[in-house]
């Protein structure tokens, strides 16, 4: 048999096998509708989420919500923007007792191209880590420890974290002078480093 | 009003057809904008996502208080630097398959897979701009973006002659989908911004253009002028508040985005937030009339092909 003398075969999705064209047509716009409904109410409190009711919508539906993550907040410089200029250094001590002063890509230290792939360091130390993400301070000393690890005699023992920020002055102050230093310091915790957090790194 | 007229308004507002046309632009552009945003990743790639990386993912599952379960593909090869570099590449070529239209709706799902799991990852490295790019990868699952400017899927598109404004009509509902996500985004920023402070006393962008980390490139004179500041504060508001209402009306929708792309420039210029300006700009696509677009394209080919095809505008 040639080519020619074969039936051209219909693909099947899953659909097709599962109802008809006619039963699908007829369940099609509910089906639908439920969905966009679940959804635009659902976006809807978790970014309004300003009475008890709408915690409990959401409550019920995060598992789902946050799964999928579909979860969004759009209120960037709002109610209004940072009033702060924050960056975080980090100090290491190694075995012998001298010490070291470690900090990450500061944008504002950057030249135009260099900036815009280092972005997210903004984003991790000066936007979340540097506040309210104490979580990741612990790792954040360790991957300090591990790429400020020269020499196997000489190991990084401790790492504290500093917090140096400024205040920004408001616009009836602040006009035509330049910002404050970012003099205003806080360690936000200092961390033991152990043999096990640099187990597979090589000394550089 | 009767009930039957809210039904018959909410069936044409979800369920009237339209051309693919705006959807498949917007399928490109955005295919382009995540390949971008996976480019710009590689660099510090084992930084925010490796196994000696800066965070780790316990931390991540005590910040969720270690009990929630999430769509995320590094979960199943935990610290595995290998795979990092696996999912890095095939992230990539799904977006190239995405901004092609190679199998369209397949690419998307895997980019919108991808762009999650990294989400679940390191939650703390992502701005705005990633959460409205994993968002709309979501929606435009559901989309046909695929039945016009792509590889695959002619057979829907009956475009035999390359005529722009001739593709077979979808259901409307995924671009609705899109058009809503980006309305949203305005909406929420709007009514954020207004409850008071900064931006009613008309002084909130003096203050963001002193965030240091944000600068990219002055603005000389705009910064040094109450007047200037005042009118860029409420003219801020003015346009995002016109993003989620105005924007609906057809006589005011071009006006409407023509302000948004110069605020967009603007702030692309200023400040260094990438791919998010051009992300907002993109979308701004989805509310373009598909003959309006069909046209723009007509004459781009013309322009740049030899390919001469008429379209009825």
């Amino acid at each position: 048999m040639t080519n020619k003398q074969l039936k051209p075969v219909r693909k099947q999705s899953i659909l097709n096998e599962l109802l008809s064209r006619e039963e699908w047509a007829r369940i099609r716009k509910p089906i639908i509708s439920a969905f966009l409904i679940l959804h635009c109410t659902l976006n809807y409190c978790y970014l309004f989420n300003n009475h008890p009711y709408i915690n409990n919508v959401n409550r019920f539906f995060f598992g789902y919500y946050a799964f999928m993550g579909l979860e969004q907040a759009w209120n960037v410089f709002s109610p209004g923007p940072r009033t702060t200029n924050p960056h975080l250094k980090a100090l290491i001590t190694y075995q012998d007792g001298t010490t070291r002063l470690w900090t990450y890509p500061r944008m504002e230290r950057l030249d135009f191209f260099t900036k815009i792939p280092k972005e997210r360091y903004r984003k991790f130390f000066d936007d979340n880590a540097a506040w309210n993400i104490p979580v990741v301070w612990p790792d954040i000393a360790h991957y300090v420890a591990r790429i400020n690890y020269f020499d196997a005699d000489n190991p990084p023992i401790l790492v504290s974290l500093i917090r140096f920020s400024s205040v920004i002055l408001p616009m009836e102050e602040g006009m035509h002078k330049p910002n404050l230093p970012q003099s205003d310091t806080k360690v936000l915790g200092v961390y033991p480093i152990k043999a096990q957090d640099l187990n597979g790194v090589q000394p550089k | 009003m009767s009930i039957y007229t809210i039904l018959q308004a909410w069936d044409r507002f979800w369920f009237s057809e339209v051309s693919p046309l705006s959807v498949a632009v917007y399928r490109i552009l955005l295919g382009c904008l995540t390949m971008a945003f996976i480019l710009l990743l590689i660099p510090d790639l084992f930084v925010w996502f490796g196994s000696h990386g800066i965070c780790s993912n316990q931390a991540v599952a005590d910040w969720n208080n270690g009990h929630a379960v999430f769509l995320n593909l590094f979960s199943f090869f935990p610290d595995n630097d290998q795979f990092v570099v696996v999912f890095q590449c095939v992230f990539f070529c799904a977006a190239l398959a995405l901004t092609l239209g190679f199998h369209a709706r397949v690419a998307a799902t895997i980019c919108y897979l991808c762009l999650t799991s990294l989400y679940h990852r390191n939650p703390f490295i992502f701005n705005a701009g990633d959460t409205y790019m994993r968002v709309s990868t979501f929606w435009l699952i559901f989309s046909a973006s695929g039945n016009a400017l792509a590889l695959t899927g002619r057979k829907q598109s009956s475009n035999p002659d390359g005529n722009f404004n001739n593709y077979k009509k979808v259901s409307i509902w995924p671009l609705r989908l899109l058009q809503i996500q980006l309305a949203t985004v305005y909406w929420h920023t709007f009514f954020c911004k207004i409850v008071g402070g900064p931006w009613i006393d008309g002084s909130a962008v003096f203050t963001a253009s002193r965030i240091e980390d944000l600068q990219r490139l002055p603005l000389p004179y705009v910064f040094e002028h109450a007047w200037t500041i005042n009118l860029l504060t409420w003219g801020t508001l003015g346009i995002e508040g016109a993003l989620f209402t105005l924007i609906w009306i057809k006589e005011f929708r071009y006006w409407v985005i023509a302000f948004a792309v110069i605020f967009h420039l603007t702030i692309e210029y200023h400040m260094n937030i990438p791919l998010f300006e051009w992300l907002m700009i993109v979308s701004y696509i989805l509310f373009f009339e598909p003959e309006h677009l069909a046209y723009a394209l007509t004459w781009l080919r013309n322009k740049f092909t030899n390919r001469k095809v008429t379209s009825p505008a």
